[in-house]
């Protein structure tokens, strides 16, 4: 008879089950940051802990010279906080500095730093630190652009980047507790750059960039001036604050604060839900579920970002151009993979009066009513905030489809007996281009019966998040849904979407109007709000004629949060969600 | 046998060559581009120029041929590169998410050998009872229920209704890390993976327990008055368990590829909640990093089953 162990071999297996069940089921886990300070309270003897559910984690490094998303907005002005950072509506406030002051043409920014600002190990933090880490933010080796282009505006900053000055003369030391950054041009919106967080030069100082890259403080900031210290960066799961036994500045109420890094909304939404989580974001059709949970308070957010359709209304010259080799003006076609755009011209999208009737077809109310539960703003323009930007008098678009096809007849429309719209005897079809959501789906699908009743067909074509803006730059959308941005926070973002060289209007739109580019200038190079407010209505009158894009709506958010966390005021972006942290409480 | 698994272990060398090629091709053809994964449109600020030194500085710009043979080199030097869009080096981000995903595929494979092959022994020498209906109806419910369907319904269930479990994580924040407290996470990942792969074990170990106790030696043993469950036990079962190995070697990779979804709905951090992220962001280096690790087990996971196949069943030679 076959004997499938012998004796030898069924010991061995045993070990073997043993073994995987051992590793299956053993205590480790793996961190990547380096071991803490021991000398922490362990965490359940101390009080209050707050848990915060985010999104993950993107950046080469745990740093502020590093950050680029929520998690980074989240923790760092806790444990190294910036010159300035941002409130509830995403105004730029005072953090680590007390006063700011300005000369009246906002070319010359003045900080003045706490004189008993102090890191955690015992040494001064001085106006050296602040200059110290902007000069690193900007070194070319470190390859941050972002930080170069915020501070483009510094005196001295194009010299330091092109090697040609070992130091930024824009930005002054006057004495330990006062810099001075002077500006090439004049820019009131200096403040909304300024939320770099200040490394320790006694630290770091010494090192060369390699050097640097190379340490265990780029991933596990141990050294903080916040009022909180870093304990650890579990990466893929969370980052560990506690409260900082003797803090400088004024004191936090909450103990522990750990911020937990989702892919899926859906887990983040199930913890919340178990209570797993005290505060997280929640999407527009959850309000709703959560708002009958008990121990969950829905918080309304006025939002900032937008919801729009860009309209592609690029010429055969403008992609022939693109087309063109780079030594020949050109992009070399899609500047996304170097393949030639071989889109579909539809010269109507360039007739004003053709965009201006597709606005006159849609009604935003609806649109609003489907996507964000009605709860969002309608938008005509852009520049929808803060409120002296707003101007009253633009055309609201209401919805009326004669208006809509007496347009369309003006740029040269025909509509068939069935009433389908048609140019040169063929009919209007215009492609709804998105990434993947359900969102974009159901918005598709209103754009479809909405501009089907004045004759004009929509199909919808959803894309990977990746291959979007290949896909709209590539020309394969008419219609190109953009959401998001913090256009209601400061009207000059408008310029980062709407001037002749900004990505969506050269690349996609096509759009490029010399006089809204002039008062785009004109609108950051004075710090006096009367005059602002002339030029962005003037700038947000033009876009609202124009249309380079259908304007829909600044669709609210909403904060899910413990009822027993008080003091929180979720702001309009959730990655300055802990911006009060020092209010924060809880009570029981 | 030496010389076999030498052998083996030479096959495997262009067979990963060939899988790491096709990947490549592939990952080509996909639409989109890593440079537009990177690129928020949400947040617009982007223009022509940063697009195009981005590209340059990831080396897009090359030819594809060029790409794969630099990527191909850094490979043989030890070196998987850097990932695309977090700029950290790709072994690092496989090498600490690479435990976890062990942890809940190795013990939903011991689960699922454990609980199929037990329960079909038991459904096969009570063929045509009501245990083997019953567990011949659950068997086919759970191969035909999607994983993530059944993941959803135990985490409202034991999760939210009951409370009895977390809904998701690895362990608890903010208290003391403990044992128990680990397992406890680990309850629901690793009973989703297991039920799935568990059902077609429970059919194989029937149906190959059924052939057995039908043979001359087990009717023999009967026949001399060994007791039944002798009969079962000693003679009967190590025999049906020959077949199963093999069965039990393939399910190691489909457990791997289960554990993708099943690592994204519990928030577990191990390579399939990488494999999800690297996909949506187009991260080449990242992808094709988790795709010769992933060869690498599967084909080693193949080459201990024909090992074990061999060590069992002494009337397979593997030279």
């Amino acid at each position: 008879m076959l004997r499938i162990f012998s004796r030898k071999g069924k010991s061995i297996f045993l070990v073997v089950m043993a073994a995987f069940l051992v590793v299956g089921f053993s205590p480790l886990t793996v961190a990547v940051a380096p071991a803490v300070d021991t000398s922490e309270p362990a965490a359940n003897e101390t009080g209050s802990q707050v848990f915060i559910g985010t999104n993950g984690m993107t950046g080469k490094h745990y740093n502020p010279i590093w950050m680029t998303s929520n998690p980074q907005f989240l923790t760092f002005p806790l444990i190294l906080p910036a010159l300035t950072w941002f409130d509830d509506s995403v105004q730029p406030v005072p953090d680590l500095a007390t006063q700011i002051d300005v000369n009246e043409d906002a070319t010359v920014w003045t900080f003045h730093l706490p004189e008993n600002a102090a890191w955690s190990d015992g040494e001064m933090l001085t106006a050296d630190d602040v200059y110290f880490t902007y000069k690193l933010a900007i070194n070319p080796e470190i390859g941050q652009s972002v930080w170069a282009k915020n501070f483009s505006s510094v005196i001295g900053v194009a010299e330091y980047q092109a090697g040609e000055a070992d130091e930024i003369e824009g930005i002054k030391v006057v004495d330990d507790h006062t810099v001075t950054f002077e500006l090439s041009a004049p820019t009131a919106t200096f403040l909304f750059n300024t939320y770099l967080g200040i490394l320790p030069e006694h630290i770091l100082g010494s090192m060369t960039v390699e050097e640097l890259e190379q340490s265990d403080y780029v991933d596990a900031p141990v050294v903080t001036s916040g009022p909180y210290d870093f304990v650890e960066y579990v990466e893929g799961q969370y980052i560990h604050l506690t409260k900082k036994a003797d803090y400088w500045g004024k004191e936090v109420q909450i103990d522990e604060i750990y911020v937990e890094l989702f892919e899926e909304q859906a887990t983040i939404l199930a913890q919340l839900e178990a209570g797993e989580l005290d505060i997280a974001t929640i999407p527009a059709d959850e309000v709703a579920r959560f708002g009958s949970i008990e121990h969950v308070d829905v918080v309304p957010v006025a939002g900032i970002g937008y919801s729009v359709a860009h309209v592609d209304a690029r010429s055969q010259e403008q992609i022939d151009l693109m087309n063109k080799p780079t030594e020949e003006g050109g992009k070399g076609g899609n500047v996304m993979n170097s393949t030639p755009i071989e889109a579909e011209i539809k010269p109507y999208l360039q007739e004003k009066s053709f965009r201006q009737a597709l606005a006159y077809s849609i009604d935003s109310n609806a649109i609003i009513a489907v996507l964000a539960d009605g709860q969002a703003t309608p938008i005509y323009s852009p520049i929808f905030g803060p409120e002296w930007a707003v101007n009253p008098d633009l055309n609201t678009y209401e919805r009326d489809t004669d208006m809509a096809k007496s347009l369309m007849e003006e740029a040269g429309v025909t509509f068939d007996e069935k009433g389908v719209a048609l140019w040169d005897g063929k009919p209007i079809t215009l492609v709804f281009l998105s990434s993947t959501s359900e969102q974009a789906r159901q918005l598709g699908e209103i754009l479809q019966q909405q501009l089907g009743e004045v004759g004009i067909r929509v199909d919808i074509k959803l894309v990977t998040s990746s291959a979007f803006l290949v896909a709209a730059i590539g020309g394969e959308g008419d219609l190109v849904l953009n959401q998001g941005g913090r256009f209601g926070a400061e009207p000059s973002t408008s310029s980062l979407y709407y001037t002749c060289k900004a990505g969506w209007a050269e690349l996609v739109m096509g759009y490029c109007n010399p006089e809204f580019d002039d008062l785009m200038t004109q609108g950051v190079a004075t710090s006096v709000v009367e005059d602002r407010q002339a030029i962005y209505h003037e700038a947000s009158a033009i876009l609202n004629e124009d249309l380079p894009s259908l304007f829909f709506m600044s669709p609210d958010s909403f904060v899910g949060m413990n009822p027993n966390l008080a003091g929180v005021k979720p702001s309009a972006d959730p990655g300055y969600l802990t911006w009060n942290i020092e209010e924060w409480t809880i009570t029981e | 046998m030496g010389k076999y698994i030498v052998r083996r272990l030479l096959i495997s060398i262009p067979v990963l060559f060939g899988i790491t090629i096709i990947v490549f091709g592939l990952l080509q053809i996909a639409p989109g581009d890593p440079v537009s994964g990177m690129i928020d449109p949400t947040i617009g600020n982007f223009d022509a120029d940063m697009i195009e030194t981005e590209r340059e500085k990831l080396g897009l710009n090359e030819p594809l041929p060029v790409q794969y043979f630099f990527w191909l080199s850094r490979v043989l030097r030890g070196d998987l590169g850097y990932s695309l869009i977090t700029q950290k080096p790709v072994a690092d981000m496989i090498g600490i998410r690479l435990w976890p995903t062990l942890k809940i595929t190795l013990s939903a494979l011991i689960l699922s050998t454990v609980v199929g092959i037990t329960v079909g022994i038991i459904s096969a020498v009570y063929q045509y009872s009501l245990v083997d209906y019953i567990s011949t109806f659950l068997s086919f419910v759970a191969v035909s229920l999607p994983g993530f369907f059944l993941a959803l319904a135990l985490i409202y269930l034991f999760a939210l209704r009951l409370d009895w479990l977390p809904t998701s994580g690895m362990v608890t924040l903010g208290q003391e890390p403990s044992l128990w407290d680990e397992i406890q996470h680990m309850i629901l990942p690793v009973s989703i993976l297991g039920i799935g792969s568990a059902a077609p074990l429970v059919r194989y170990a029937r149906s190959s327990m059924l052939e057995i106790l039908s043979q001359d030696f087990v009717v023999l043993a009967r026949a001399k008055g060994v007791r039944e469950w002798v009969a079962v036990l000693r003679h009967a079962f190590p025999n049906a368990l020959i077949p199963l190995i093999t069965v039990i070697g393939l399910r190691l990779p489909v457990l791997f590829a289960g554990s993708v979804i099943v690592e994204q709905i519990f928030h577990w951090q191990g390579l399939g909640t990488l494999n999800i992220w690297a996909v949506l962001n187009q991260d080449y280096s990242v992808l094709m990093g988790l795709n010769l690790i992933s060869a690498i087990l599967v084909l080693s996971a193949n080459l201990l089953t024909d090992i074990a196949y061999a060590v069992v069943d002494p009337r397979i030679q593997l030279d």
